[in-house]
This record gives C-alpha cells, structure tokens and sequence, in this order.
C-alpha cells in the first residue's frame, strides 16, 4: 500500500475498505431484492466491499479528491442531523440518510451515491451466491465455476 | 531509416496496432508491439463483470469523460485492447462520411472504394458475418416495434461468426468466437516475426530532430518489479486508443493538433419490460439497430447480465429493485447520438501517465438524443413492452409512449441522465493540409518523419458507426504506405 492509496476512502485493504465505505455498502445493499442465505449474503457483502473499495482506488486522482471530500461531507452532515457516526446508526436511520442523499435535489450528493450505489450493486449481482439464488428463482444460468479473478 | 535499428515500434495491440503489426510483419518488418495491459489467460475469459473490469479493462474501467454531466466510458487495456471485450459489432464507415473526411480534411485515398480491399481483408481476418440462426427474443422484439412503425431495421454483422450466444462479450468470449485481436490478427503477426510484449507502458517517444529514434518503456515484469527500458527504434506506430494516444504524444513534447477534436458516440438506456420472457441475460445482446431516423440517431440493443442490469435501474433503485425478480422479462436498448462538437484530452494533472478526457454535449446533441430516446421507447412499445424504466434520475416507469413524450417534452436535464459510450475517436485527426489536424493523409504525425498514429484517435470525425472496421482499414493502409515508402 502507497501513501498516495492510504489517503482515500477505502484504502485498507485488511478490512475491506474503510469503516464508513462498508457501512454504506451494508446499507445500500439492506433492501436488496434478491438475498441468499445469510451467511452467503455476508460473503457477497464482502465481496461488494471490497469491490468498490478497489473500483475507487483506481480512479484519477483528482476524482478520488472529489470523492473523499463527498465522504467526508457525508460524513459531517449525519454527525450533525443523528449525532452519531454513521456506521453507529441503526439501519433504518442509515438507510434514510442514504436515501436523502441519492434521490434528493442536489446534483453532487446523488451521483456520488450513484456511483456507490452502481458499484455495490453490480458486484453484489454478480456474485455467485446471488446468481444462484436468481438462477434457483427465475432459471438464469448460475456461473458453472469461479473463475480466476485477474491475469494469469 | 537510422543506423541503429531497423525495428518498427507499436504501441498498442488493439484493432488499430493489432493491425498494423500483422501488415508491416507480412512485408518483412522487423516489429515489437508494446502493449501496456496483461496477456489474459484463456480461462478467465466469460468470468463475472467484476473479475473482468480487474482483468480486461483500462484503470478497472473507472475512466469517466468529465463535463456536462459525466460519460460512463470504458476501454480494454489488455493483450487485445478494446476488442477483446466488445461486442464485435461491424459496419464499414458510411461512403458519405468517407467522401466527407475526403473533402474536408484534404485526404487522398480514402474513400469507400479506396478502403474497401483493406475492409475486405479486416472482414476476413475477423471472420465477419451476420449471424444465421433464429434471433434472439430480445432482437425480435425490436426488429418488430421498428417495422411496425415504418422503420427498416437491420441486423448488423460481428466479428464473432461462430457465436454460440454465452452472452459475456464484455467479460472476453470464452469460446474464442468473437475474434478479438489476441485470437486473430495477433498470433498471425507472432508467427510472422513479431514480438508481442504485455506489461510494457511506452512512458515516453524520444525524438531527435524531425525522427523517433527510441521509446522509453516501463516494464512491470511479474515478480520483478518495474524498470524502465530504453528500445531504439526506426519508426513509432501509436495506437494507444483515441485517450493514450494524445496522452503519450503530448509527453513527448507533441503539442500541434493534438487531444483538441475528441469525438464520442453517448448512449442513453432504457430497461424493457415485457408480459412473455425474453431471457435477454441469457443470449447475445440484441443485433437489430434502426438507423433510418436520423443519420446522427442510432438505436439498438444493450449487454444485459444481472450486474449490469442493476446499475441500469440504480439510478432509481428504490422504485426500479423490484424488477431484478423479473430478469427473465427484461431487455436493455439504448439511443446513441453522433454528436457535431469537439471535447478535448489533456493529461491528468495529478498523474501525467493518465488521461483526462473532457466532453460537453451541446443543446443540439441532446435534442436529439431526446428525440431518438422517444423514438426507441415508441418501437418498444410497439414491440409488446408493457413498462419502460430509463437511466434518468427521476423518471420511474414509463407506461405507455405518452408517458415517454411527456419525459421527454419535459427536458430533464443532462445531469440527470446516466449516459455512457463505448466509441471515443478523433483526438488525434488526420488531415492532408499542411498545419492542420494532428497527421498527415498517411498517419504521420506533421513535422516528424516517422512516428505514425493508426487508431481511433486519427479517424478524422465520427465514422457514425461502431469505428473497429474503419480503424482496422485505415491502420492498414497507413501500414501500407509506410512499407511503399521504405521501399
């Protein structure tokens, strides 16, 4: 890890990205219409947190800037309307808060969890374990294997 | 050609280098294609989205082109380049855009019966055909609203002849059908001489006077870190893609005509519900486009999996989840727009290795993306769609083509359509006046004798179609001239 990664969002690579990453990925993914068994579910959360976590780390760095800066406001603006630390709330507050920023007015809030939210939801859609789960509910062809994750 | 070597560089193995490579090897050429993403093993191809952004794609395809509102763009970076992971489809450039770039760019030699041999052998080298069996359900459905509604749509060829339908042309075609340059053109150069290098980035083109006489190459070897290689060379061919190629002439202290023309293809989609399944995510992409609206206007079918259909219907997912369950009864088409402006490709300036794309669709372009947008939601519903769900923040389902020309007599605003592009092109133009545009009529970069541009970024503007035949043709011949002149 460079300092250069340690200085955004989700540089951790040991817990899967920051504390306030995962918890958004958490909460993006509570109302998720297709969930498998709960402790596949935890694994395909993992797996989306991971995801985004890396998926954010390789954008420029200016845009990493940007999307530190739009965390850091998230950030302020919950301890200030719930007092709390975001990752402390309870889901449903979590998920009202999220929601105030993803589908309200303002233009920089909404494609900052857009981008959170596409991320989160195309890793967690693409997991095995939720494929299977369509592929058991609508006859969708399951992965048959999992395959290598990178070259080589 | 100097003393010190003979050797041809080229960066880049995508259409356009792929390309070359096979032509200047065929003629003897002594060639080594630089390319700076991984060979891929075969058995990661057709794996999960996410495991193929890590492995196919440029900066794991987070490489947005900032303005207005931002594009989604993506391109491979990968033994291959991009056609390794799109969708193959292939349309010669129309001749009237052809006798266009001839008029008004100065240009000799290529017009459609200039480039229709070069066509010939690209169509041949990729195994072009139309695809012969039943169609899929969800290029049914569109072939059907289109006539319905006095269009001619047409069922547009691959590259992919032997296309068995897995539906992962975004992941790499795990039955090597699609023939993507790694599975076609590049083996054949590599039987031929050339040396084909992944993990190799040409940082920079070193120039003495009027001539390349080397490139500068950061190597990310496997386990031994990275060093930086010198290659001399007797002439450059850069096919870096129509945002490294700027990047890496600008490095190089090439300024004239260079990144000030990018050209992009914006696409807006639209989820389609229909009452019988469909299985879109489970066979090929639709083939039909309907292009009779508006020669700028193209409508067609999307890549449809179930990641991918959940960022379709993120930006109003509270509304829109509840369709994941219905994926069998799902589709995804888009409108694309030819847009007339101009962005621009600077390096980024926090990381000068990077490109920093800019694009700003003018009020003309989005009229008629507007009007195209209303145009596909019509012939969808036509085809038997019972509900449309668009990437617009905002807009939930839309019920009935009255619905859709409300919306869109609305005008909702750019920054709340989620648009994307797979074509960006231009960057670097050709143009036969001296001073003008970046290249010459043969690829040459003006003022410098032997460093060429063959790829996307020197198509002189929009090919209005997808641009893999049109780059393959014109990296053939500039390959050609080059070998006409080193006798």
């Amino acid at each position: 890890m460079t300092t250069r990664d340690a200085t955004i969002p989700g540089a951790r690579p040991e817990d899967g990205g920051s504390r306030l990453l995962r918890a958004i990925v958490e909460t993006l993914l509570s109302d998720a219409p297709v969930a498998p068994a709960p402790a596949l579910r935890r694994v395909a959360t993992d797996e989306a947190a991971a995801f985004v976590a890396a998926q954010l780390r390789a954008l420029a760095p200016g845009l990493r800037w940007r999307l530190a800066a739009g965390l850091a406001g998230f950030r302020i603006y919950v301890r200030l309307v719930a007092g709390r630390a975001f990752e402390r709330l309870p889901e449903d507050a979590r998920r009202r808060l999220v929601d105030r920023w993803s589908y309200g007015a303002a233009t920089a809030p909404r494609q900052l969890f857009r981008l959170l939210r596409s991320l989160t939801l195309l890793a967690y859609f693409e997991s095995e374990a939720v494929r299977a789960v369509l592929a058991r509910d609508t006859s969708i062809p399951a992965i048959p294997v999992s395959p290598p994750s990178g070259p080589r | 050609m100097s003393a010190e070597s003979r050797t041809v560089v080229v960066v880049g193995s995508g259409a356009g280098g792929a390309s070359v490579a096979v032509t200047l090897a065929e003629s003897g050429v002594d060639v080594v294609v630089l390319e700076e993403g991984s060979r891929v093993d075969r058995r990661a191809y057709g794996g999960t989205a996410p495991a193929a952004l890590a492995a196919f794609y440029r900066h794991r395809g987070m490489t947005p082109i900032i303005g207005r509102a931002p594009v989604g763009f993506v391109e491979g970076c990968c033994i291959g380049g991009s056609t390794e992971i799109n969708s193959g489809f292939w349309h010669r450039a129309p001749p009237q855009v052809l006798s266009t770039w001839a008029a008004e760019r100065a240009l000799e030699g290529i017009g459609a019966d200039d480039l229709a041999p070069h066509y010939e052998w690209a169509e041949e080298a990729c195994e072009v055909a139309v695809w012969s069996r039943a169609l899929p359900s969800s290029t049914e459905a569109l072939v059907r609203g289109a006539t319905a509604l006095g269009h001619r749509p047409e069922i547009v060829a691959r590259a992919a002849a032997r296309c068995v339908g897995t539906n992962t042309c975004a992941q790499g075609c795990p039955t090597g059908a699609k023939r993507g340059m790694s599975a076609s053109l590049l083996p054949r150069a590599e039987a031929l001489g050339a040396r084909v290098l992944s993990d190799s980035r040409v940082a920079r083109i070193v120039l003495d006077g009027r001539r390349a006489v080397a490139v500068e190459v950061r190597r990310d070897g496997a386990g031994a870190g990275a060093c930086i290689e010198r290659i001399a060379a007797g002439a450059v061919f850069v096919c870096g893609g129509a945002l490294q190629t700027p990047v890496l002439l600008q490095a190089s202290g090439l300024r004239r005509g260079i990144g000030n023309s990018l050209g992009i293809h914006p696409m807006l989609r639209v989820v389609a519900r229909f009452p019988a399944r469909i299985d879109a995510h489970s066979s090929v992409l639709p083939l039909a486009q309907v292009r009779d609206l508006d020669p700028d206007i193209v409508l067609g079918g999307a890549y449809l999996s179930p990641g991918h259909l959940a960022v379709m219907l993120a930006d109003n997912w509270r509304e829109n989840r509840a369709w994941m369950s219905s994926i069998g009864h799902l589709a995804a088409y888009y409108a694309g727009v030819m847009p007339k402006g101009w962005g621009s490709v600077r390096p980024d300036r926090l990381d000068r290795t990077r490109a920093r794309a800019r694009y700003d669709l003018d009020d003309d372009d989005l009229a008629r993306l507007r009007a195209g947008f209303l145009r596909l939601c019509e012939i969808l519903f036509a085809a038997g769609a019972v509900a449309l769900r668009p990437c617009v923040h905002g807009v939930g389902e839309l019920r009935d083509a009255g619905e859709a020309r409300r919306w869109v007599s609305h005008d909702a605003p750019v920054s709340a359509m989620s648009l994307t592009t797979v074509h960006a092109f231009g960057s670097c133009p050709m143009d036969g006046r001296p001073g003008r545009g970046a290249l010459d009529g043969d690829g040459r970069v003006h003022g410098l004798d032997n460093v060429h541009v063959a790829d996307a970024s020197a198509l002189p503007g929009s090919p209005g179609v997808n641009p893999q035949a049109t780059i393959m043709a014109v990296a053939r011949r500039c390959a050609i001239r080059y070998v006409e002149r080193i006798g």
